[in-house]
Formats: C-alpha cells, structure tokens, sequence
C-alpha cells in the first residue's frame, strides 16, 4: 500500500501532507508525559516487529503479493496515538531509508496507514467491543483490523484516483482496486491481529496499563487483579 | 469502577520487560527477517500491477541508501538478511528514543494515552 513518488498530484500531497502532520502532532501531546517509563522497551519491540513483519510478502490473488500492517495490533495495544507514532516510525524509516513510499507520498502513507490504519480499528474494537463478552471483542478486534486495512486502503485509491490524469485511473477504477485487494489481506490482518493481542495480553499483561481501551481484555490475561 | 478496570490491576502481579523478553523479541525478528528475506521475498502489490498497466513506475525523488531493502551491487540473500535485521535494530533504537521523549517518570499510572 505504500505510494511512490510520481503518484499523486500536488494538492493531494499538501492536503495529505497537512492532514498527517497535525494529527501526528496531537497525538505526541496526548501522550507527551503520560507514557509508563518502564513499558518504553516493550512498545519499542513491538514497533520493531511490526516492521519485521512487513518485510514478509505473501502470495494472494491474480498473482500479487501482500505484507500485513499491524498498525491495527499497534493501534489496539498502544492506544490510537501511541499506536499513530509507532506506524510513522516504521513509515518514516522505510521512505528514507529503503525508498519504500515517496517522500512526496510520506503524508498519504502515514494518513492510510498510521491513521486509518491504526484508528479505525481501536475505534471499531471499542466500539463493538462494549457490547461485552470474549466473543464481541474478538470480533471488534477482528472486524476493526479488517476494516482498518480495507478503508487504508481506499483512501490510498481516492488520494490516486484523485490525483488523475497523473494516476490516469480515477477513483471509480482506483478505489475499487485497492479495496477489493485489500479486503482479502484484511481478513489475514483481522486473524493475526488477534493472535497478537490476545498473545502479547497473556505473556506481557504489563501491557495492559497503557491504555484504557485495553480494560476490556483484563480477564484474558488472568490473576493480575487485586485479589 | 467497573471490577474489571485499570485501576484494580495488582500492579505487583504485572510483568515489566526485560533483557531476556527482548532477546526474544529479536529471535522472532529474525525469523520474521529470514522469511521476509529467503521465502516470501517477491513484492508484486496491487498498485505496482495498475501502475505497470498504465505503462508507468512509481520513482524515488530522495536516493535512499538500501532501496528494495537490498545494498545496491550486494544483492545476496544473506547480505539482505543481514541488512534486514541491522534495520529492525535500527527501529528498535528510534522507538526507544521516541518513547522515551515522550515517557514520563517510572510511576505506573494507569495512563490516558487513549
């Protein structure tokens, strides 16, 4: 999902471009001061792993390959912000570092991916998760990182499709090529996510005091309340 | 307070990470890397597909150092495994130093990060 250079049009770059960085910056305010000292490694280590994971290209449909995001495990262990500012990280990196997404692309990158991709699932799971019981928020879980990855991935073919006549499909072929496509990752996104949250809850439920959202899953980790 | 809240968590039964957990970590990384590195190597996605049917590529306007995560005239296998790994410790040192930036003190508080 990550856009080259060469992509998209000006406006998109600066109207994405503007969008990261603000909520980039209020999502260091939030947290700025609030971040458990000791759980700093343990968010460090999954960021990297996250990374890690990208690097994996599976085969799926027509002959094309896809890597998972995690910022969907990210968003929902970390919390919205923290989650934000860990998928930027990784972002941040493989454009400088591997040319892996544009630099003129870095803000549509971070929208899809550290933004969508990251909020959309914390929101879905709270949301859905409410309803209470193991099975609702396995399903918020699942059901969010699908989503997080299919509407990512639509924005990605707006911002495109948009970007016509450089990208010279417009929306209504970009959009639907991008969703359709990431829908079948979105289903492998949604299963590993909630191996992950449920594993790093069970080995690592000091992971359970950084965000609120999080409360819900207390009893997965079992024997860490007050007796 | 609901009975299942942050607030009622035994802060003494919590497990804090430490050198062995992330040692782990970077073994999982590793595997991670090698897969990424020696199976499931070949990134063929969506967009690449569209962009080769309207007859373009997508370009770098910054020369990055280790672009397709390979160092250019290096191109092994095990010389990409290596560089992936050496990146993934490269992450590991960013996100400490951005947690760390914006931790506060060692008192678990229970947080407002969401």
């Amino acid at each position: 999902m990550h856009i080259p250079d060469g992509f998209l049009s000006l406006p998109i770059i600066v109207i994405t471009y503007v969008f990261a960085i603000s909520v980039l910056a209020i999502s260091f305010r939030k947290v700025k001061g609030n971040v458990d000292d000791r759980l700093v490694p343990l968010m460090a280590l999954l960021t990297a792993l996250f990374f890690a994971v990208q690097m994996v290209n599976y085969p799926i449909i027509g002959g094309t390959t896809a890597h998972l995001l995690g910022a969907p495990a990210l968003g929902i262990l970390l919390g919205p912000w923290l989650g934000s500012i860990s998928m930027a990280i990784i972002l941040v990196l493989q454009c400088f570092l591997f040319a892996d997404g544009g630099v003129t692309a870095l803000g549509a990158n971070i929208l899809n991916m550290a933004i969508i991709g990251v909020m959309v699932p914390y929101a879905v799971y709270l949301l859905v998760s409410k309803k209470g019981g193991r099975g609702a928020v396995s399903f918020g879980i699942f059901f969010g990182a699908f989503l997080g990855d299919v509407l990512g991935a639509v924005a990605a073919g707006l911002e495109l499709g948009l970007s016509a006549p450089i990208f010279q499909y417009g929306v209504s072929i970009a959009v639907p090529a991008m969703g359709i496509h990431h829908s079948v990752i979105g289903l492998a996104e949604g299963f590993v996510t909630l191996v992950v949250v449920y594993s790093t809850i069970k080995i690592r439920p000091s992971i359970l005091t950084l965000n609120r959202g999080l409360s819900v899953l207390i009893p997965s980790a079992g024997g860490v309340m007050n007796e | 307070m609901s009975e299942n809240s942050i607030e009622n968590l035994d802060k003494s039964k919590l497990d804090h990470p430490n050198k062995k957990w992330l040692l782990t970590g970077m073994v999982v990384a590793a595997v991670l890397v090698a897969m990424g590195t020696f199976v499931f190597s070949e990134s063929i996605e969506t967009l690449d597909v569209k962009a080769e049917e309207l007859g373009f590529e997508g370009f770098s306007l910054l020369p990055a150092p280790f672009p397709e995560y390979a160092i250019p005239g290096l191109e092994d296998p095990l010389v990409n495994f290596l560089l992936g790994f050496v990146s993934v410790l490269l992450v590991l040192i960013v996100a400490f130093g951005v947690y760390k930036i914006l931790s506060s003190s060692h008192n678990l508080k229970g947080v407002s990060t969401s």
